[in-house]
């Protein structure tokens, strides 16, 4: 009787311990595979709620079914693959008396190197000839090294279709595919662990013993449950499976990875499935045996369903975007044409634009000539293209005025745009034999080498009008103060924030921001640039409307929230998704 | 031939506008490869706008040494320092009578010595210059003549003190006690962080959003064929 | 000529001298003032200490020699950081003068910690374009940088295993003496989702604290106190075990002291002399 009270207590107990700590591992619940919006087609997004505690000890892993038809795509035709063969074997031959020697030289050198810095710190006389040896195993290493290099060349090129297949990698993949699948169908795509109390947005979370770092997010439609995108997966090594492995170059010097890693198909429906496994730990981290692998103490799996990457042609998040990019284009198009019928829009007065005039004067009174920089950036950058357009136009002024026009240049695109540009400019006012173009020149494209120059050119020829146009580095104050101990006047127009300071403490003028751009409109007057300024302030003044706005709200919702927190909670939430993804 | 001067241009400047423009909001495949192919592409053309930028200072200086024209003394040294270290970071040179080792990215190569011991120098010196130039030009410009200098002038003072060690010493060395708790006399690291986080940013904010507007501005008319700087010469 | 004439004509030469002196003796006869990080850098600190052993992290040196004094030491810090944590760093320059220091830099860590490139570390080196460069690097940095600096290919890594464009990087600094921050934070950290910092030249700092308080960047290192306020993070958390020495920045920050020191009061007696002066003319109008 006490024997089969015994046999029933363990029995029970059989069933009911598995079930108990089966029931530890939380489930997910409420569980959703969906495509990945504005995406590539290359991922798929798995959705679920965890009911249960999901702590430091959990790892989910996300996998896939993956079918044999994915091979497919991989499968070498028997041309293909004797055509591998025979590469293969034709490397190896001809790497067969390189490599051993290689090998020898690289290690050599490499001891080499680390007793001569030896000798050298202990200063050795013996460092000298160690030198010699160093440097002659270094280069016997560097031909060796070219020799392979110019093999592996021929052999890529023997094996490389137009469009970029490459047979080599192909018949690769489809080993390690064959050997993953033959391992198993179910092919991990994603894994993420210590995933407890970290369901939050954007938070990162990782596993603390392995590699892979990942983000959750939150889906914008189901923004409280645990998100997740996975896009590909990892085919192992046959020796990874087989745990024959090792990273040591093979007889055509190659070394293979451990796992190749391949993309969901576009178009094709993969079931998907969660296991989640509840680890064993030890403190904080899980713990590891003999092997270094992490120990599983329960283990459960979860069908999820089908889903199908699917590639989506737009964008959705960034909709607001492209309303706001349209809608200003539009604005600045129709300025413009607005402009085109009324020429006199007005235009505030910038102090430093009225003084060109004074300062190209003076520079004629006292026989000086003006020295004119289109900044430190190439023809890319948008403020080079203003200051040359600005350059224009003080150019026309110069050659009206009878003066001598400096422009050293750092960018030799800037320089032969540059040279345009004045010479047009000394044309149309008639005055082409005014025109020196050794006046405008290339000085070098080294920051402070051409710093050095232009200082000199200043202290040499002490120019009586100095214009800093464009985008500078920390060159302006040399520059700028160099130019002020001459006793030159110097207008000044940037929008390196900051740069702006030494600017102003040292220039008589400054054009802050967008006032460089501003310039060449207000100083030509040309209806097009002109309705390009208005439709920018009308932007500014749109841009202004919704901050303004935007903080009326913050401030109403602060203080309705406080009494009634789910008020206004939508508007918040709409005005979010409104900025968020500018 | 005054088709590819003039309409060839804007027009190529008008497709890869709209094209990369509509790219930006197409998540495809093919639009990334696109998007691969025009930066190879610029990656090509900058390289050779290097190479541009090597052929005009050589062309330069060798005008220069060719008419002797003034300062063309400095030409020869220019010319002769950038055949040192073309060569001495080109060619496996090993000059053994002076101990240097014949690869460039050796540490002990000469192209590296002449790096560390000749052009760090000289770039360090021109950025250290900029501390002399900074110290006379704020004893020379920084005057309360107006609201807005004198505001600057503190402001600078306070950024200048609370940005170096010296802040702290003071912020944590003169404090008052009021109500139990430590107030600092002269809190120069609290102000320079107040200073820096709102009405810094606030300014820049600022400027920044007038600037990219005005940058989106310049880049909707480049590419509408209205702005044509970047062409030379005339509208 | 009296004082307030004296003052307000002062020669440059004089004021040369002395910023000479007041950099020259603390750099000589240092007396250590201690230096207390802000939470800008704290920003960057944090996000990279948080970060577990093998994470990837991307750092641009995007400085010249010229900002070496600055930037450098920070380049060196985030190095040391990186393989004391065992992190792996990726580290390249979009500045054509930049790859010299960068080498030295990642070198000397490298050897100081026992780390081997292409398995704990790669240095890409550097490459023309600035923006195209980053936004090859968003589609794929083995095909940017198709070789290393040193000239091994970098498919063959083993680092380079498990990723292949910037969004597999946890964590992006970009060292900065320019305006790449921006492009940094517009191409790579914002589009891809990486967290990023932040390393500038003071002058810039300034304009990247709204980019701070928009979290497009974690952290903020400006100028040689940034750098210095890392060191001091480094050496308080791991300075015995791995015995780090006082960094080069924290050494320059008693010359900067004194320098700052006597900006500030040559200004404030300039001011006083100059309304001592204005007063005077207005004396002697009046009188007249």
């Amino acid at each position: 009787m006490r024997k089969m009270l015994l046999i029933a207590g363990l029995a029970a107990l059989a069933v009911v311990v598995p079930t108990l700590a089966a029931a530890e591992v939380p489930v997910p619940i409420e569980t959703e595979v969906i495509d990945v919006p504005n995406d590539d087609g290359s991922a798929l997004g798995v959705l679920w709620f965890w009911d249960g505690d999901a702590g430091l000890d959990i790892r989910v892993t996300v996998e896939a079914d993956v079918t044999r038809d994915e091979l497919d795509s991989y499968q070498l035709t028997v041309d293909e693959t004797d055509l591998l063969q025979r590469a293969r074997e034709e490397l190896a031959d001809r790497l067969g008396p390189i490599l051993p020697d290689l090998y020898e030289a690289t290690t050599q050198a490499a001891e080499l190197q680390l007793r001569l810095r030896a000798a050298e710190s202990e200063g050795n006389p013996d460092a000298a000839s160690i030198r010699q040896e160093y440097w002659q195993q270094q280069r016997r290493a560097t031909r060796l090294g070219r020799q392979r290099d110019k093999l592996w060349e021929w052999f890529e090129g023997r094996l490389r279709r137009p469009g970029g297949d490459y047979i080599f990698e192909r018949a690769q993949t489809f080993d390690y595919l064959t050997a993953t699948l033959d391992h198993s169908n179910w092919v991990p795509l994603a894994e993420v662990s210590g995933i407890g109390a970290t369901l939050e947005e954007g938070v990162i979370t990782w596993s603390p013993k392995s590699e892979a770092v990942e983000r959750f997010g939150h889906h914008p439609y189901e923004p409280d449950k645990v998100y997740y995108a996975v896009g590909t997966y990892r085919a192992l090594n046959p020796g990874m499976l087989s745990g024959s492995y090792t990273n040591e170059p093979d007889e055509i010097d190659y070394t293979a990875p451990r796992t190749i890693t391949l993309n969901l198909e576009q178009g094709r429906t993969y079931n998907l499935r969660l296991v989640v496994e509840r680890m064993q730990m030890d403190g904080d981290e899980w713990y590891t045996d003999e092997n270094d692998r992490p120990v599983v103490l329960e283990s459960a799996t979860f069908d999820l369903g089908g889903g199908a990457p699917r590639v989506n042609f737009f964008n959705g998040a960034y909709f607001n975007n492209l309303i706001f990019a349209v809608g200003f284009a539009v604005i600045i198009l129709i300025a413009i044409m607005l402009a085109r019928r009324n020429p006199n829009m007005f235009i505030r007065r910038i102090s430093g634009l009225e003084a060109v005039d004074e300062a190209i004067g003076r520079a004629t009174e006292m026989g000086k000539p003006v020295l004119y920089l289109c900044g430190l950036d190439s023809l890319a950058t948008l403020s080079t293209l203003a200051a040359i357009n600005i350059l224009g136009r003080v150019a026309r002024r110069i050659a009206d005025y009878d003066s001598d026009l400096v422009v050293p240049n750092r960018d030799p695109v800037v320089l032969t745009v540059a040279q345009e540009v004045v010479r047009e400019a000394y044309i149309d006012q008639g005055r082409p034999d005014a025109y020196k173009e050794d006046n405008i020149f290339f000085v070098t494209d080294d920051q402070f080498s051409f710093t050095a120059t232009t200082c000199a050119i200043m202290m040499r020829e002490r120019p009586a009008a100095n214009f800093f146009m464009g985008y500078y580095y920390a060159e302006s104050l040399l520059l700028a103060e160099t130019g002020a101990s001459t006793g030159a006047i110097q207008i000044a127009g940037t929008d390196a924030l900051h740069q702006l300071p030494f600017f102003i403490t040292t220039c008589d003028y400054t054009l802050i921001g967008e006032e460089l751009y501003a310039a060449s409109a207000y100083l030509s007057r040309e209806p097009m640039l002109l309705g390009s300024l208005k439709g920018q302030d009308l932007g500014k003044a749109l841009i202004m409307v919704l901050i303004i706005i935007q903080t009326l709200l913050f401030a109403i919702h602060a203080v309705i929230a406080l009494s009634n927190p789910g008020i206004l909670q939508q508007s918040w939430d709409w005005l979010k998704l409104l900025v968020e993804p500018l | 031939m005054l088709f590819f001067k003039r309409q060839w241009p804007i027009i190529v400047a008008f497709v890869c506008g709209i094209v990369m423009w509509a790219r930006y909001y197409i998540p495809t495949e093919q639009s990334q490869t696109l998007q691969d192919e025009f930066v190879r592409w610029a990656r090509i053309l900058f390289g050779f706008a290097a190479m541009l930028g090597i052929l005009s200072l050589l062309h330069h200086h060798w005008n220069k040494i060719k008419f002797k024209r003034p300062g063309y003394g400095f030409s020869w040294i220019t010319l002769v320092a950038f055949v040192i270290m073309a060569l001495t970071g080109l060619l496996p040179i090993s000059w053994q009578w002076i101990g240097f080792a014949e690869s460039f990215r050796d540490l002990d190569g000469p192209h590296m010595y002449l790096f560390e011991y000749m052009f760090v120098p000289m770039q360090a010196t021109m950025f250290s210059v900029l501390a002399f130039f900074i110290a006379s030009a704020g004893f020379r410009a920084f005057r309360a003549r107006s609201v807005e200098a004198t505001a600057l002038l503190v402001a600078g003072c306070i950024i200048m003190i609370g940005r170096v060690p010296v802040g702290d010493l003071i912020t944590s060395g003169w404090t008052a006690s009021i109500g139990g708790t430590d107030y600092s006399i002269l809190p120069f690291a609290q102000v320079t962080d107040w200073l820096l986080n709102i009405p810094n940013a606030a300014a820049q904010r600022g400027i920044i959003l007038g600037v990219i507007l005005s940058q989106i501005a310049i880049a909707v008319r480049i590419i509408f064929g209205i702005e044509r700087t970047y062409m030379g010469g005339g509208d | 000529m009296d004082f307030v004439n004296t003052i307000l004509n002062l020669d440059r030469r004089v004021i040369y001298t002395i910023v000479g002196l007041l950099v020259a003796i603390p750099l000589i006869w240092p007396f250590s003032l201690p230096v207390i990080p802000t939470p800008e850098t704290r920003g960057i600190y944090n996000a990279m200490d948080a970060l577990p052993p093998g994470s990837h992290v991307m750092i641009a040196a995007d400085f010249d020699p010229a900002s070496k004094p600055e930037l450098l030491p920070m380049l060196e810090a985030l190095l040391a950081h990186c393989f004391i944590k065992d992190l792996k760093p990726h580290l390249l320059t979009l500045w054509p003068s930049g790859p010299g220091l960068a080498q030295q830099a990642i070198e000397r860590q490298a050897e100081k910690y026992g780390k081997e490139s292409g398995t704990d570390w790669c240095f890409l080196g550097f490459r023309y374009g600035t923006v195209a460069v980053i936004l090859g690097m968003t589609s794929s940095i083995t095909d940017t940088f198709v070789t290393d600096f040193y000239g091994k290919a970098t498919s063959s890594m083993p680092i380079y295993e498990r990723v292949s464009d910037i969004a597999d990087m946890d964590y992006l600094v970009d060292i900065a003496a320019g305006a790449t921050v921006e492009y940094w934070v517009v191409y790579a950290a914002e589009p891809e989702g990486v967290p990023m910092g932040a390393s500038c030249t003071a002058v810039s700092a300034t304009s990247y604290y709204p980019l701070l308080q928009a979290g497009q960047i974690t952290g903020l290192s400006g100028g040689m106190k940034g750098t210095a306020e890392y060191e001091v993070l480094l050496r308080e958390e791991y300075g015995q075990s791995f015995n780090i020495p006082t960094g080069d920045a924290t050494k320059g920050m008693d010359a900067q002291s004194a320098v700052h020191v006597f900006i500030v009061l040559s200004i404030i007696i300039a001011n006083i002399c100059y309304f001592i002066s204005l007063r005077r003319e207005r004396e002697e109008r009046r009188k007249a």
